[in-house]
């Protein structure tokens, strides 16, 4: 038999593969065969052709321009917060001190707290008679409850979007910078203690440029996943916050229209993708990036 | 019980890089043969051909004269020690040792005993209860060796066995293992790059590069009859010296011209060396090899001493002659310093000559 | 211990105690409000600590329509989701990890990108497709898209941990009797278990708390976050905080346990090493 048709044919070359194949195949049907499907639906009418009508129909939607200003706001606002706050976090906990492991335990927390959940947590906090407003009339500061979260005060209901978000999505942004952190090897600390870099100096000169990859490999995630916000804001926020992916949500459940629905997650994904490409292309060493 | 192994044309190749290079390969039954090379000169693939963990691309394997090419690891009749142990954490020593066994599906009695007396063999039997996270690394090592052994292999691969372990206890394990062969009698194909190892313990060495068999024979032929530069200079502590030179003849008389100086052969050499004259070699010579006296009188070679290291019982001296480098062992009596001139002079009957351009030794038989 | 170096510790401890309370007193707030009577939430001043601790609200909370199906379809849903996620995803991971194959390195970084992607929001699409397939609506369909969004991590995890394992032990048990399969049920896979358990875990997780797909893929097989998202303007706070305190306490529990291998899921590079 020919060398290279047995070589093929054996098992040792073709078992990765088949190995693989599964993965490949869900991908396939799970993956790409719905993003085509969401394109199709998204630009073509139910009698098959080619239409942008989906399209203008979201774009004319009153709640498009908010969604959209408030998406953005949200991922603007978010990002920088957990970046800066998990940063903190991890080089304390990078320091080793006596019972380091069991802080990064608890900082890690929230990972495992859905965004549904989370929304819930924090509504008890800003709710008219919820835990702020008690505490801060207990403590004489107001005298009757305020109105975080109404239609009145969308500038506190906003924020307390933020701050729910910011509690429960720091610790993705904490695990990826810590094990960062990690990768850099001890050498390199002690040869820059060597040379006369102590406490920020060291951090600033040696720690933060070594764990560019990470910061940056963060930044791309958690945009991508601010963008896509959805259950904390509907937890607690209602409708006064609205937000693409809830849109999306909107015009499928109770619109009944996943034309304009799959227009949204199109929209959404393009951004996504989009962002993506823009980090990646003004941001450097790419594969670590995404590597995370 | 102790096969032969025949290795016909094996190739293996990993991308574009050639690992193994159409190697024809004869170890004899009860033989002892250690694969010796840098790293990357394929001497680890070859073993693991033998051992069926690499399916060749070309060529056979025989085994016992079986042809075990198409055959999985565990139908080969082989048993394997690896660089890294590779003793299972999740087992106990005992279970480990026995594992081969109990997929042989050997009755439970027979494993015990069989298990006992190999542990004792080893001299590990204290230990079977606990498991590798509690021994030392020179212990597990007599783990992966007893747990080979216990199979009672056809034929025992051992791949850098002893690479990981310590100075001092590699010296024992090296002596303890080719005892443990002297006894068990078994074909055994060793891998290391350790040429003192090598030498010590094979009946006879392939000495490989870049996928070839540079040269095959028994440890004393290798070390003093390299079969050309590379195995000359890969051998030894330090490696052979080497001088250009030119064959010469004068006054009837055929000598090998060092820069300006002239180096006597051998008397049996001097005809066969006839028609070769004019031509240039290299001239090979082991530091063991060359006397050294204070300064270069009475036809000596001259030489500049660079550098002096006393290693104990002797001195090494590096020493420059023409545009050559040279390492020469001498006594510790004699005071050489940096910059002084000494003379040495080369034992007639222990140097080789290699072809200038192939690097391949000259053979004049 | 010298003044500076005292001082710098207490201010390292005063730091990582504030950032814990930080994490630690929402879970906590929203623990004490699922176990006060449902008349006190709505109490003006509200008490931090209730009058009384009650299992009033929790009951309330399970005893209402649709809560303990939803439950119910949660746990099956979840299951299903970690079933079908490491029988796709670690035999892929087990490959990465284990050889070097024409076309590896394209098959990791497809894995790394669709970890990065919105997956949840295929669910639009999908909802369609699955109406024509006879998966709307059903337990396996939102299984599917749950393993969808799990796999990248699961074949991420999966790879880390086989690599864990040293190739060296596999084939010390195939020279020693075992056939390629073999060698992997009896060297690899019991070495590897402590570390599929956790991604099970975290697949378990993951699906446990997805709410878009699940809402978009479903109409009277709610999960839980999907039958408390469609229900929670008409439902009271007692019944909300309920919710929330009972989602989050399955998370809390397994993040206990896949604590070593947190690493493993984002911080990729980890894993490589």
């Amino acid at each position: 038999m020919d060398v290279r048709l047995r070589k093929l044919l054996g098992t040792d070359t073709l078992l990765p593969y088949w190995l693989l194949l599964p993965s490949i195949v869900f991908i396939g049907v799970f993956f790409l065969m719905p993003l085509f499907n969401a394109i199709m639906l998204a630009f073509r009418a139910d009698n098959g052709a080619f239409t942008l009508d989906y399209f203008k129909k979201m774009v004319a939607d009153v709640r498009f321009i908010e969604a959209l200003k408030y998406t953005f706001l949200l991922a603007i606002t978010i990002v920088p917060l957990q970046l800066i706050t998990a940063l903190a976090m991890a080089l304390l906990v990078n320091t080793g001190f006596r019972g380091s492991r069991f802080f990064l335990y608890l900082f890690a927390l929230p990972l495992g707290i859905s965004d549904l959940a989370a929304g819930l947590i924090w509504l008890s906090i800003f709710t008219q008679h919820g835990f702020l407003n008690s505490i801060l009339y207990s403590l004489g500061i107001i005298e009757r409850p305020i109105y975080f979260i109404s239609y009145q005060n969308t500038g506190l209901t906003f924020l307390a979007v933020v701050m729910a978000e910011h509690w429960r999505a720091t610790a993705i942004v904490l695990v990826i910078l810590v094990a960062g952190l990690q990768m850099i090897s001890k050498d390199y600390l002690e040869a820059a203690e060597v040379l006369g870099a102590r406490g920020w100096k060291k951090v600033w000169y040696v720690i933060l440029p070594m764990l560019k990859p990470s910061l940056q490999s963060a930044l791309i995630i958690r945009t991508i996943f601010a963008l896509q916000t959805f259950a904390v804001v509907l937890a607690l926020a209602g409708d006064i916050i609205p937000v693409l992916a809830g849109e999306a949500y909107f015009w499928h459940f109770l619109y009944r229209n996943s034309h304009v629905a799959s227009a949204y997650a199109v929209f959404l994904m393009a951004i996504s993708i989009g962002m993506t490409w823009f980090y990646l292309r003004f941001l450097r060493s790419r594969m670590e990036v995404i590597r995370g | 019980m102790a096969a032969e192994i025949r290795l016909e044309k094996v190739r293996k190749t990993f991308g574009k890089v050639v690992a193994v290079k159409d190697m024809d390969l004869l170890v004899e039954p009860g033989e002892f043969l250690v694969l010796l090379g840098p790293s990357g000169c394929g001497k680890t693939t070859t073993l693991r051909c033998i051992a069926g963990l690499e399916r060749v691309d070309h060529g056979r394997v025989y085994i016992g004269g079986r042809d075990v090419t198409e055959l999985p690891p565990s139908k080969r009749g082989i048993a394997m020690v690896f660089q890294s142990y590779a003793v299972f954490p999740h087992m106990t020593v005992a279970q480990n040792i026995g594992f081969g066994l109990r997929m042989r599906r050997a009755p439970k009695n027979e494993i015990k005993k069989a298990v006992q007396e190999v542990a004792r063999l080893l001299q590990i039997d204290e230990l079977l209860d606990r498991y590798p996270s509690q021994l030392s690394g020179g212990q597990r090592q007599r783990v992966a060796v007893a747990r080979a052994l216990v199979m009672r292999p056809e034929v025992l691969l051992m791949d850098e066995p002893l690479s990981n372990l310590d100075a001092l206890l590699r010296l024992q394990m090296r002596a303890e293992l080719k005892k443990l062969h002297r006894e068990v009698g078994t074909t055994t194909v060793y891998v290391t790059h350790d040429q003192i190892e090598a030498l010590s313990l094979g009946d006879r060495i392939a000495v490989m590069r870049e996928g070839e068999i540079m040269q095959l024979d028994a440890p004393n032929e290798v070390y003093d009859m390299p079969a050309n530069v590379f195995v000359g200079g890969f051998i030894g502590t330090p490696p052979m010296n080497f001088l250009r030179a030119e064959v010469r003849k004068e006054d009837g008389g055929v000598y090998l011209a060092v820069g300006d100086f002239s180096v006597e052969v051998h008397k049996e050499w001097q005809e066969k060396l006839e028609g070769m004259v004019g031509k240039k070699v290299v001239l090979g010579i082991r530091a063991e090899n060359i006397e050294v006296r204070p300064t270069p009188e009475g036809g000596a070679l001259p030489a500049r001493v660079v550098v002096s290291e006393p290693l104990g019982a002797q001195q090494l001296l590096t020493v420059q002659v023409g545009k050559d480098v040279l390492k020469v062992a001498t006594s510790t009596e004699l005071s050489a310093t940096p910059g002084q001139t000494i003379g040495l002079v080369l034992t007639k009957a222990k140097i080789r000559l290699f072809d200038e351009e192939s690097g391949e030794a000259l053979k004049f038989d | 211990m010298s003044y500076p170096r005292l001082l710098r510790r207490t201010l390292l401890y005063i730091g990582a105690t504030a950032f814990a309370l930080w994490v630690l007193i929402p879970i906590f707030l929203i623990a004490i409000s699922s176990f006060t009577p449902p008349n006190e939430i709505y109490a003006w001043p509200k008490p931090i600590i209730p009058s009384r601790f009650s299992l009033d609200t929790m009951r309330f909370f399970l005893n209402s329509y649709g809560v303990l199906n939803s439950l119910r379809n949660s746990i099956l849903v979840a299951l299903l989701t970690l079933a079908f996620t490491l029988a796709v995803g670690a035999p892929a991971g087990y490959a990465v990890a284990r050889f070097s194959f024409r076309g590896r390195e394209a098959f990791r970084l497809g894995i790394l990108i669709t970890r990065m992607f919105p997956t949840a929001l295929l669910a639009v699409p999908l909802a369609v497709t699955f109406i024509k397939w006879g998966l709307y609506d059903t337990l396996i369909g939102v299984a599917l898209i749950h393993t969808a969004m799990a796999l990248p991590f699961a074949v991420i995890i999966t790879t880390g941990i086989f690599m864990g394992v040293p190739k060296d032990l596999e084939e010390a048990a195939m020279t020693l009797g075992c056939s390629r399969f073999g060698a992997f049920v009896r060297v690899a896979l019991p070495l590897a278990l402590p570390g599929l358990a956790a991604a099970a875990m975290f697949t378990f997780v993951i699906s446990w708390n997805e709410v878009f797909a699940a809402t978009i893929l479903t109409v009277n097989n709610r999960t839980l976050p999907a039958h408390i998202l469609t229900t929670i303007q008409a439902s009271p706070l007692y019944f909300r905080f309920a919710g929330g305190f009972f989602m989050t306490i399955p998370a809390l529990f397994f993040m206990f346990f896949i604590r070593r291998y947190l690493f493993h899921m984002w911080g990729g590079a980890t894993a490589e090493r």
